[in-house]
């Protein structure tokens, strides 16, 4: 299986027509070569372990229930990474455990959130809870755009389809959230980037 | 934060979203020029481009944490039956699948469930090739337990898993063979003459049945057994079992179960105890 493309390894698992104990095998191997790709995407969007260990097994699940219907218009990837984004959405809405709020009260939501509070596991360093924070303070849509077009490289037309919205409504919102992002963050920005002397006052 | 504060922070954000847009090359002419004005004469601006810029480092070094411990295991664990269900029914592949299952119940600990289920085989290990003096029970799977009273203990009875427990007609000590195996399928079809036989290969008995078989079964194979049969039977949820009956098949202990599929398909189940094995009999509409 080793030799197969992730294309190839989809198509062989959605052949009914093949071998059971090689369908099963394709299967399994695009398992293994997709679940920490998968687990990062849901555990950057939905924002905690328990729920990202949910949404990357019903991920799976929908890959195994809908192979056949991948066409090959994109990259396997790219879809794989859609169905994670949908799945992640699916879970979120289920969840109904953080407010919709739109963007533009993020300050009030980023307040109410404490961003001095302790941070998830997500890491150790400043920076890392700084982000994770961050991210975590943006609406569940907002959140989602910005990892697909900001961390996983989406085109805005992909990141459109995978959540089901015009594509102009998605640059709008990714514009948004990076200002608010840039806003946020323009403590970690600095050290990192420009240098404490360079921050405004 | 007073007023003059909001007032800041929105314009710095207005200004910051113009400058992601204009980054992303979205802004028309117009907007687009003045922009650009203003990056050319206001530091302040042009430092807010700079953190943009340096927003997606920042986020690119962002690495969720890894997986927590038995993640990958329970994944496994979870695409375990939408396999099977995506696989289909092989009945060559039946035998090594009940196996496969007893192998890994043998690891794990026995629950209450468990009791109650070798209660019901020890039912079918105990009596052996006498099953048929058990007589028909069709009340209720209480009654089998209460045949099996000297074996299960009252604790185990309370910890049965009635609430799984299907609306299934319930019988004992039929003998069967393939053909009578099919026909009863062929009852509840109502037309015997359609069915087909896919023999899950489950090797016979290599020796006579005499009884000796059942005296050779280890606990922990009664255990198992009882356990894959639980599993199995009480909690499926793409089905409806419409008939259970502690049978003999080919003169060796089984359970048969005819169970209803969402789709319409009817399946026989021979769950029989040498090699753990399991004969199917279907029919797909």
């Amino acid at each position: 299986m080793e030799g197969l493309t992730d294309e190839q390894l989809l198509a062989l698992w959605a052949n009914t027509e093949a071998a059971r104990d090689r369908r099963e095998q394709a299967f399994r191997e695009l398992v293994d070569r997709y679940e920490r790709r998968v687990w990062a995407i849901c555990r950057r969007i939905v924002g905690s372990d328990a729920d990202a260990e949910e949404a990357t097994q019903d991920t799976f699940i929908r890959i195994a229930r809908s192979g056949a219907t991948f066409r090959g218009d994109s990259k396997l990837s790219t879809w794989i990474h859609r169905v994670a984004t949908s799945a992640c959405q699916d879970l979120l809405r289920k969840r109904a455990r953080r407010p919709q709020t739109p963007v533009e009260d993020i300050a009030m939501v980023a307040a109410a959130a404490g961003l001095d509070e302790a941070p998830d596991d997500s890491g150790s360093s400043a920076a890392v809870d700084a982000v994770a924070r961050a991210l975590a303070s943006l609406d569940d849509v907002s959140r989602s755009i910005v990892v697909l077009c900001a961390i996983e490289g989406f085109e805005y037309r992909e990141a459109a389809d995978a959540l089901s919205m015009p594509v102009g409504t998605v640059k709008s919102r990714l514009f948004r959230a990076r200002a608010h992002l840039a806003d946020l963050l323009a403590d970690e920005i600095g050290r990192e980037h420009l240098g404490p002397t360079r921050r405004p006052t | 934060m007073d007023e003059h504060d909001d007032t800041s922070v929105n314009d710095r954000r207005e200004r910051l979203e113009t400058l992601a847009a204009w980054v992303a090359g979205e802004l028309d002419d117009a907007a687009r020029a003045e922009a650009e004005a203003l990056l050319a004469s206001d530091p302040e601006v042009a430092a807010d481009l700079e953190r943009l810029t340096g927003l997606d480092g920042l986020l690119a070094a962002h690495q969720p944490p890894p997986p927590p411990a038995g993640s990958h295991e329970r994944l496994l664990a979870a695409l375990e039956p939408v396999i099977r269900e995506q696989l289909g029914p092989d009945p060559s592949e039946s035998s090594g699948w009940l196996r496969n299952t007893l192998a890994r119940l043998r690891e794990a600990p026995l629950t209450p469930r468990l009791a109650a289920g070798a209660a019901v085989l020890v039912v079918i290990a105990g009596a052996g090739i006498g099953l048929s003096q058990i007589g028909q029970v069709s009340e209720g799977f209480d009654d089998v337990q209460a045949d099996a009273g000297t074996v299960a203990t009252d604790s185990d009875l309370e910890s049965a898993p009635q609430a799984a427990l299907p609306e299934a007609y319930l019988a004992t000590g039929g003998v069967y063979d393939e053909a009578s195996a099919l026909a009863l399928l062929g009852q509840y079809a109502g037309q015997a003459d359609r069915w087909s036989s896919d023999d899950a290969g489950a090797p016979p008995p290599e020796e006579p049945a005499d009884g000796s078989a059942v005296t050779s079964v280890g606990e922990a194979d009664q255990f198992a057994f009882a356990e894959s049969c639980t599993a199995k039977l009480f909690e499926s949820e793409d089905g409806v079992e419409l008939h259970r009956e502690l049978a003999t098949y080919k003169d060796e202990p089984a359970i048969v179960t005819v169970i209803e599929r969402p789709d319409g398909d009817l399946e026989l189940w021979v769950l029989a105890q040498s090699d753990c094995g399991a004969l199917l009999f279907h029919e797909t509409r």
